[in-house]
């Protein structure tokens, strides 16, 4: 969930965008020429999923994949997803200009948290690998739409009503968001797993071994 | 695909100089955003629109991203007003069980649709009239950081790659008689196919790397273009500033 232009107040905005540009920061440190292209493709299929209408019952939603990116880039996910963001402010107009710093925090932030503690379980075996990285993805969205309904509520006081309907929408997303991301990540590990090499830089992520 | 239908014109706005724009862009967007009275906001909006207009852009797209955007605007007008506690019992226009609706939410709701589709209307005339190439050497030139210039590059690239794999698989799965259904056959299907798709795009972005270092690429891409300030750009940019400004100073000064 994006939030647009317009909405938030002075003070939450100048939050958003101080901490963005120190994640970016540190995320651009560690990314030389090589891994810049890793980062770029992901940032790409972080954009192309996640405009992809999954259903989910009679409605449909969209993926987040935050702890996608957090989990095989590490810190590198910022300027990735921070990236992706404004080229979808650009071609898409979803979010705007000074929104931005706060759409990076509140989808980054939980997830870089979740991939900190969740990335032992890459290199567990399959079973174990698949429920760490749903209970990642999933604690990852929550976090994200918890801070959104933070930012909102902090920004006016007749938001409470919209953030607490916000954050609900999120909890069906926790679920979906986990699957998918829990089986793409199985299925890259099953037929590519020397993809995963050029991430097996010790400060930025972990090894992701085949299955034995 | 991800087409860019506002880049391609040639209108007054597409001729300025794009760092120009940019840094319009950014500091109407930061002006327009911390407005806090309607008038204010309609006067942003007016000024939006006729930068907008200035950029000539096809209508279809337009109204496409104008609708997208104020979807979020019908939820916050649903959840605000009732949300808004009033001033006073006079502030109360209708109430609906527990629920009261405000003056101030409705104002607060109006405020911030005026806002949001003015900066809407800006990004499509100030930012989306060029495209990703241009906005990267227009960054580059701004100083902000080259791997920050290259990374939006590249992703830019890959976009249309991965998009490209992506429908590649859904056709596929389409002819194997594979709907998007909301079971767990249809999760895990479109788990492989996020999976896949990033294999293939890391395979062909991979090979295409190669190539360009084979061909000596240092990790710079060197435009073409000459970003040279105009007459043209002052006699836009003077006006565009005198009136943001005048609409600053009056959401802060202007009589009540």
């Amino acid at each position: 969930m994006h939030i647009v232009e317009g909405v938030l107040s002075a003070p939450v905005l100048a939050g958003g965008a101080v901490a963005a540009i120190a994640g970016v920061a540190v995320g651009l440190r560690g990314l030389d020429q090589r891994r810049i292209l890793t980062a770029a493709i992901l940032g790409a299929a972080f954009f192309v999923i996640s405009l992809a209408h999954i259903p989910v019952g009679v409605s449909d939603a969209h993926l987040m994949l935050a702890a996608f990116l957090t989990l095989s880039l590490g810190w590198a996910a910022w300027p990735a997803m921070l990236v992706a963001m404004f080229l979808q402010a650009l071609l898409l107009q979803m979010d705007g200009l000074t929104t931005l710093g706060v759409n990076l925090v509140v989808t980054a932030a939980p997830a870089s948290v979740c991939a900190a503690l969740f990335r032992p379980v890459l290199a567990k075996p399959a079973r174990a690998r698949f429920i760490g990285v749903f209970a990642c993805a999933a604690l990852s969205v929550a976090g994200s739409g918890l801070c959104t309904a933070v930012a909102l509520s902090q920004s006016n006081q007749g938001f409470w009503l919209a953030a607490r309907l916000i954050f609900a929408a999120h909890l069906p997303l926790m679920v979906l968001d986990g699957l998918i991301t829990a089986l793409a990540i199985s299925f890259i590990a099953k037929v590519r797993p020397e993809i995963f090499a050029c991430f097996r830089k010790p400060a930025l992520s972990g090894p992701l071994r085949p299955t034995p | 695909m991800y087409d860019e239908p506002f880049a391609g014109g040639n209108s007054l706005i597409h001729k300025l100089d794009p760092r120009l724009r940019l840094a319009l862009a950014a500091l109407s967007s930061v002006c327009l955003a911390l407005l806090s009275r309607p008038e204010a906001a309609a006067g942003g909006l007016a000024l939006a629109a006729l930068t907008a207009a200035l950029s000539a852009p096809p209508l279809a797209p337009l109204l496409k991203r104008l609708i997208l955007v104020n979807v979020f605007i019908v939820f916050i007008w649903l959840t605000v007003p009732p949300a808004t506690p009033a001033v006073g019992p006079a502030d109360i226009l209708a109430s609906l069980g527990p629920l009261d609706f405000s003056r101030q939410g409705l104002i607060i709701s109006l405020l911030i649709t005026l806002k949001t589709n003015a900066i809407v209307l800006l990004l499509v005339g100030l930012v989306a009239s060029m495209n990703a190439a241009c906005l990267g050497q227009a960054l580059e030139r701004l100083h902000c950081p080259r791997k920050l210039v290259f990374l939006l590059l590249l992703t830019y690239r890959y976009i249309h790659v991965a998009a490209a794999q992506w429908s590649k698989l859904q056709a596929a799965a389409k002819l194997r008689g594979f709907g998007m259904a909301s079971s767990l056959h249809g999760y895990k299907t479109i788990g492989n196919m996020f999976g896949m798709t990033f294999v293939l795009s890391f395979e062909r972005a991979s090979r295409v790397y190669e190539a360009m270092l084979l061909r000596g690429f240092d990790g710079r891409f060197h435009g073409l273009a000459v970003f040279r300030l105009s007459v043209k750009d002052i006699a836009f940019s003077l006006p565009f500033l005198l009136l943001l400004g005048a609409l600053t100073l009056f959401d802060r000064y202007g009589p009540r």
